[in-house]
């Protein structure tokens, strides 16, 4: 582990300076810029995060008091079946505005029919110290006893039941349990002036379609439980879906 | 703890005053002063240093921000920034050592790892660590009377040239400008002083081993058993968060922490995650000092842990709302980890000590 300590140091300068390639500069313009806002809600509210006053599908009343995690892997689908691929790890923050923005540069203009990404991180990335060390990365680290890596969410809070109030942790983590997102009806256009579109999570997802995430059966925390990580993944591919 | 008030009230009066300040009598490295400018030394995997840009790190500003640490001429009390931060004690000192009555200050922090802390206080009442100081020239910490303060600053044959060098063009030597000259030196020491040199970092670099102990300990303090690394997390020891980790069910004066700053009932006894690095020193721990050892700590989150409304999700594990329910062996071996974590060299490194 430690013998690959600075190693891995070096790859993740490295990692963070990937985006510096080199092109020469055209005297037309072909691309443009993307920002993409980050919205969140439960069903049909707005999200307002530290209330207990949202009511998952298993019936518990809840809050939401932690939304932290990862998107990459972004296609940008052209309508003729060709995607743009951006190399690219967000970390975003449902409580800090700093990180409820995806800015995107040097996008190919065109109209676009779509878009895809992974909430979480591909597993040829997903290495403990592979990302570059901010103070949110770091409080992202996966430790390695428990297979190393980023967690790709942690989506924390307290909910009701009949014997009071608990805490939950849904921590999503270790290779497999990346969650693919496809929204291939989700049309945007690149422009010269920069273009805005809107991706908005309803947190409510995580916990039905398929199945129910029910916090007394399926458990209050999910990392290092591969069967309740395993449930939220199936269950987030959608929680993007308007 | 009402005077503590005092202090932050006292700081939150600069506060408000430093833009008729700041502004315009803050160095910058353009405007073609000397400074030489200081680089801190970033250890691997340690995240960017929060060094604000009006009051960037120089070395002239820290060699008077260390001097100033020093000094007793800041006080009518006979007290220094060293006096409760002491170097050889790992710039912590333990309250009753010195004499502090009992329940009135809260725990001193340990001076480490400052340049990487968003929040300052156990609370996060300071946002910044420039400002922090001017509270320290309250009845509470130096009683000082600036008018004297003042006039033995200018009377010390060395002083008045070193603050013109920093501060250049600036009349310093003025009631309500001096106390905010001195924090911005002072803060600059302070941002100098890296701890990053345990066991556990050369362990990390692949230059020694952990003994099976150790190693166990690490495991719980990496794993959901002990999950200790969800706040405590990384290299700094902290994610720099407020966290109510149930020390309490009832929360009264300080110990309502970070509610006393924001006044919103989520933060009722949330406190800001210390670092663990040197905490094999600097005992007692926790924001009042309530426990004397670390085998009381590690207890604490075994089996004390109380819930209330605003305890963290995290100290609510399944299967575990009656403690971590840690064997002895596992609780000394958490220990044994938490051991590796200490640095003593900064303890005597001669950069931080006395000038
Ligand atoms: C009488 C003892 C005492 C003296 C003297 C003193 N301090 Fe402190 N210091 C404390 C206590 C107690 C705290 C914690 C305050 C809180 O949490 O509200 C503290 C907190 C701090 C912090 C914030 C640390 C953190 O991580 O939150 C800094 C920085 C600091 N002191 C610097 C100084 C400097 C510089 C001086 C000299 C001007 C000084 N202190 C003098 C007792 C003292
Ligand atoms: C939910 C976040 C959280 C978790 C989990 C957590 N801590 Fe803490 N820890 C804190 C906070 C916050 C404080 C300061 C509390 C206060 O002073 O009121 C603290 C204080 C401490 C201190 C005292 C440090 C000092 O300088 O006073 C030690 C030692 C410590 N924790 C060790 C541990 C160990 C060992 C574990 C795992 C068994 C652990 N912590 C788990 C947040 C956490
Ligand atoms: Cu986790």
């Amino acid at each position: 582990m430690k013998g690959i300590y600075y190693f891995l140091f070096v790859v993740s300068i490295l990692a963070s300076c990937r985006k510096d390639t080199t092109e020469s500069p055209l005297p037309v313009v072909t691309s443009g810029n993307l920002n993409i806002t980050m919205a969140y809600r439960f069903d049909s509210s707005m999200l307002q995060t530290d209330t207990i006053k949202y009511k998952n599908a298993a019936g518990y009343k809840m809050s939401i008091t932690r939304l932290q995690y990862y998107l990459s892997n972004f296609k940008f689908l052209n309508s003729d079946g060709s995607t743009y691929s951006i190399n690219q790890v967000c970390y975003l923050d449902a409580k800090d505005p700093n990180f409820s923005n995806i800015k995107f540069t040097d996008v190919p203009l065109g109209n676009y029919k779509g878009l895809s990404f992974t909430i979480g991180l591909d597993t040829s990335i997903n290495k403990t110290y592979y990302l570059p060390a901010t103070v949110e990365n770091n409080n992202m680290e996966w430790p390695p006893a428990m297979g190393g890596g980023y967690h790709f969410m942690k989506l924390e809070g307290y909910f009701v039941d009949t014997s009071g109030t608990w805490g939950y942790n849904m921590h999503l983590g270790n290779n497999g349990t990346a969650v693919a997102v496809s929204l291939a009806n989700k049309p945007f256009s690149i422009t010269q002036t920069p273009s805005n579109i809107q991706l908005k999570m309803n947190i409510s997802e995580w916990f039905k379609n398929p199945s129910v995430y029910d916090f007394n059966i399926d458990g209050v925390f999910s990392m290092g439980n591969m069967a309740a990580m395993l449930k939220l993944k199936n269950n987030g591919s959608d929680v993007f879906n308007d | 703890m009402r005077n503590r008030y005092f202090v932050v009230m006292l700081f939150a009066f600069f506060v408000a005053c430093r833009n008729d300040v700041s502004t315009s009598i803050t160095p910058t490295p353009s405007d073609g002063s000397s400074l030489t400018p200081y680089t801190l030394n970033i250890p691997p995997r340690f995240p960017k240093p929060y060094l604000p840009d009006y009051n960037p790190l120089t070395v002239e500003g820290i060699t008077l921000g260390r001097r100033l640490f020093y000094d007793s001429i800041l006080s009518s009390n006979g007290r220094s920034c060293s006096y409760c931060h002491h170097q050889n004690l790992g710039f912590m000192v333990k309250n009753s050592d010195i004499g502090l009555a009992p329940g009135l200050y809260p725990n001193i922090p340990a001076l480490i790892n400052e340049a990487w802390n968003p929040y300052y206080g156990w609370d996060g009442v300071f946002p910044d660590a420039d400002h922090v100081a001017i509270g320290d020239f309250g009845p509470m910490f130096f009683n000082s009377n600036i008018v004297n303060v003042i006039a033995k600053l200018k009377a010390d044959p060395t002083y008045p040239a070193m603050f013109k060098k920093v501060f250049p063009g600036q009349d310093v030597f003025v009631d309500g400008v001096l106390q905010e000259r001195v924090a911005f030196a002072l803060a600059q020491f302070v941002r100098t002083i890296v701890s990053s040199n345990s066991k556990f970092d050369k362990y990390m670099m692949g230059f020694t081993q952990l003994t099976p102990e150790e190693a166990d300990g690490y495991d719980l303090f990496m794993t959901e058993k002990g999950d200790c690394f969800h706040c405590h997390g990384s290299m700094l020891f902290t994610d720099n968060g407020f966290h109510n980790t149930g020390l309490d069910s009832v929360f009264d004066g300080f110990n309502r922490g970070r509610f006393n700053v924001t006044g919103e009932a989520k933060d009722m006894g949330l406190f800001r995650t210390p670092t663990l690095r040197n905490c094999a020193l600097t005992a007692p721990y926790m924001h009042d000092g309530r426990y004397q050892t670390l085998d009381e700590v590690i207890e604490h989150y075994n089996s004390g842990v109380h819930k209330t409304a605003t305890i963290d999700p995290i100290m609510t594990l399944p299967g575990k709302e009656m403690g971590l329910l840690l064997s002895n062996t596992q609780k000394q071996h958490l220990k044994a980890f938490l051991l590796t974590l200490t640095d003593t060299t900064i303890l005597s490194n001669p950069q931080y000590s006395r000038p």
